[in-house]
């Protein structure tokens, strides 16, 4: 049983690498090299897309993070689970709108669609470009940072390795390791594979929330032990939080109704939708995204966060031994409570479900390393070479994905060192509130088309400098002192950063377009025929 | 359709009362939280709002959007 951790996780990675060839082999067909390669050729069925979704809408953050939230400050933070059916109803009213559009013009990038309505320059591909990388590169660092540290968790007592003459910690190892598997996987096989190894991710990550909820449960005594330990904790983790504390009512229900949009359209999502068959995948996916994900939430992980507060008290505000913070909850549940509850076979589990968090992150790290692949490639060197053919292109983009493979690597292992992989964190935590800038072209182009490019590129530029104005950017870029940042993390207490940005996002967007030249008329009309004919 | 406004005003009120401040009314105080069976009044509420939002996608997803489509 020793060897259990080596052996699932051996066979985890051989299985991805095996269905990245698979993909690689039906590719091989295809008559569009790029459009098979970053949409696999728009054919993608309701299971495939369903769990593609899933999965890179969740980092380790929905199996870490969001328990230590409840652990730490009771079940206020559930209500953000209400995101998801605010999301589930976005991936069809947006997602298959985008969908439309995307198979009849050959989309393949968000900037394709939207540079293609507001007319081509560089400087609305820029803007919709530069909103898509602030959003994929903290996210493709960070999760392979996370690969690392969760392999610390699977072998936390492995001497450090030798290799060329280099001494590497079983972090550092981690982190080579599931870079390397997941960008050779994302190199041969491109949306296919990425979108085959979300749902082998997305399977053992639900599994993973459910069982660790029907662990602590088993662990008081069943249902009626559970709430009755529940019920004995402080009464302020069971109420809500006054405001300015975090978690307070405003900030759920802003966070529910824009953070939820804002990773709807974030550039890894948007080409899921255009890679799905047919409205009634994207219909059916919906109603899983809507349904399933938040049961696993509510019934699963969430129950941990809050039973493991029980179980595991914070005395004198001080973590309980084998806790370093709060995220470790889970890791902590499941690691005490599977071997007495199953035996032998609960040491496999656990081995299991560690392996299903590094899944969480490597489904989050491959659908957005592909992405940014996309990004730069359709959108920067397609620009610069028009006369490109789409081979060429499909392989400047596997340049892209080892040279951005690389360099998240590099980071991991020498950015603590410097102050780039504090900015990048600091970037990492308003990623969602960039992505979120997108959303004020996305709804005027599908539903009103009543604004202009100028309009456009305004209000993007606006909404994102004004995110930039937040902590923790607004505290490196500033200083903590400063008027700006105390009365921004002021207005963070209350609401959704997104929002914020948002709010003056659409104020430039509508002021601007009032004065300058939109789209022709004629254009805009042959654009909502094509939203609104069915196909 | 009709049923569209119906889902469209009953997922409005859900996401403003569930998240929101709706949140507040039943939960209790810090000294005196409000149980239900044993069970913290603001966990059933969370319960309840996601049924009502997710049954909103189901009606939703099998009624107007089929029609679209």
């Amino acid at each position: 049983m020793e060897y259990a951790p080596h052996i699932i996780l051996g066979l985890y990675l051989v299985l991805l690498l095996a269905l990245g060839l698979i993909s690689m082999l039906k590719s091989r067909k295809a008559a569009h090299a790029e459009e098979d390669y970053y949409l696999s050729n728009r054919g993608q069925g309701v299971l495939v897309t369903s769990l593609t979704i899933m999965a890179t809408y969740f980092s380790g953050f929905a199996i870490l993070t969001f328990p230590g939230w409840v652990y730490s400050d009771g079940i206020a933070p559930m209500l953000y689970a209400l995101n998801l059916p605010v999301a589930a109803m976005a991936i069809y009213m947006i997602g298959n709108r985008i969908r439309r559009i995307g198979k009849k013009r050959g989309y393949i990038t968000p900037a394709d669609m939207i540079a293609d309505y507001y007319g081509e320059s560089p400087w609305i591909r820029g803007a919709v470009a530069l909103i898509g990388a602030l959003y994929v590169i903290p996210y493709v660092v960070i999760q392979v940072k996370a690969g690392g540290i969760l392999a610390m968790g699977l072998f936390p007592n492995a001497p450090p390795i030798s290799l060329m003459g280099m001494e590497l910690t079983i972090e550092d190892a981690g982190v080579g390791a599931l870079a390397l598997v997941t960008m050779l996987y994302v190199i041969v096989g491109g949306m296919r594979s990425v979108a085959w190894t979300d749902v082998l991710q997305g399977l053992l990550l639900l599994s993973a929330m459910l069982l660790s909820g029907f662990a602590i449960m088993s662990a008081l005594g069943g249902p009626s032990g559970y709430f009755l330990a529940v019920s004995k904790l402080d009464g302020n983790l069971l109420t809500m939080p006054e405001p300015p504390q975090r978690f307070n009512v405003w900030q759920a229900l802003t966070f529910c109704a824009f953070a939820s949009l804002a990773s709807i359209v974030q550039p890894a999502q948007w080409m899921r939708f255009y890679a799905a068959r047919s409205s009634r995948i994207l219909r059916q996916t919906s109603i899983a995204f809507g349904s399933i994900l938040p049961l696993c939430f509510i019934f699963g992980v969430f129950l941990v966060g809050l039973g493991g507060r029980a179980l595991y008290p914070i005395v004198e505000g001080a973590l309980p031994a084998g806790m370093s913070k709060p995220d470790d909850v889970v890791i902590r549940v499941i690691q005490d409570q599977f071997p007495a509850m199953f035996g032998a076979p609960g040491i496999v589990l656990v081995s299991l479900i560690l392996v299903a968090v590094m899944a969480a992150s490597m489904s989050t790290a491959d659908s957005n390393l592909h992405a940014l692949s996309a990004v730069v490639t359709r959108d920067i060197y397609h620009q610069a070479r028009p006369r490109s053919s789409e081979n060429e292109r499909t392989w400047f983009g596997r340049g892209v994905i080892i040279v951005a493979t690389l360099g998240a690597v590099v980071l991991s292992h020498w950015g603590n060192a410097s102050s780039l992989l504090a900015t990048l964190t600091a970037f990492f935590f308003l990623a969602m509130a960039f992505s979120a800038q997108l959303l004020p072209v996305t709804v005027d182009l599908l539903f009103l088309r009543r604004g202009s490019k100028a309009g456009a590129i305004a209000g993007m530029v606006a909404g994102v400098l004004t995110v930039c104005l937040f902590p923790p950017l607004g505290t490196l870029m500033f200083g903590a002192d400063t008027i700006v940042v105390g009365a921004t993390g002021t207005l963070k207490t209350f609401l959704d950063v997104g929002l914020c940005g948002i709010v003056v996002n659409v104020l430039f967007f509508a002021v601007v377009s009032t004065y300058t030249q939109k789209p022709d008329a004629s254009l805009r009309e042959a654009f909502r025929a094509d939203l609104e004919a069915p196909q | 359709r009709p049923i569209g406004k119906v889902i469209a005003v009953v997922f409005l009120v859900a996401l403003i009362l569930g998240p929101g401040p709706g949140a507040r009314l039943f939960d209790g105080t810090a000294d005196q939280p409000n149980f239900l069976m044993g069970v913290p009044v603001l966990y059933v509420w969370v319960v309840f709002w996601f049924l009502v939002m997710a049954g909103c996608v189901v009606v939703a997803a099998r009624t107007m959007w089929k029609d679209e489509d």
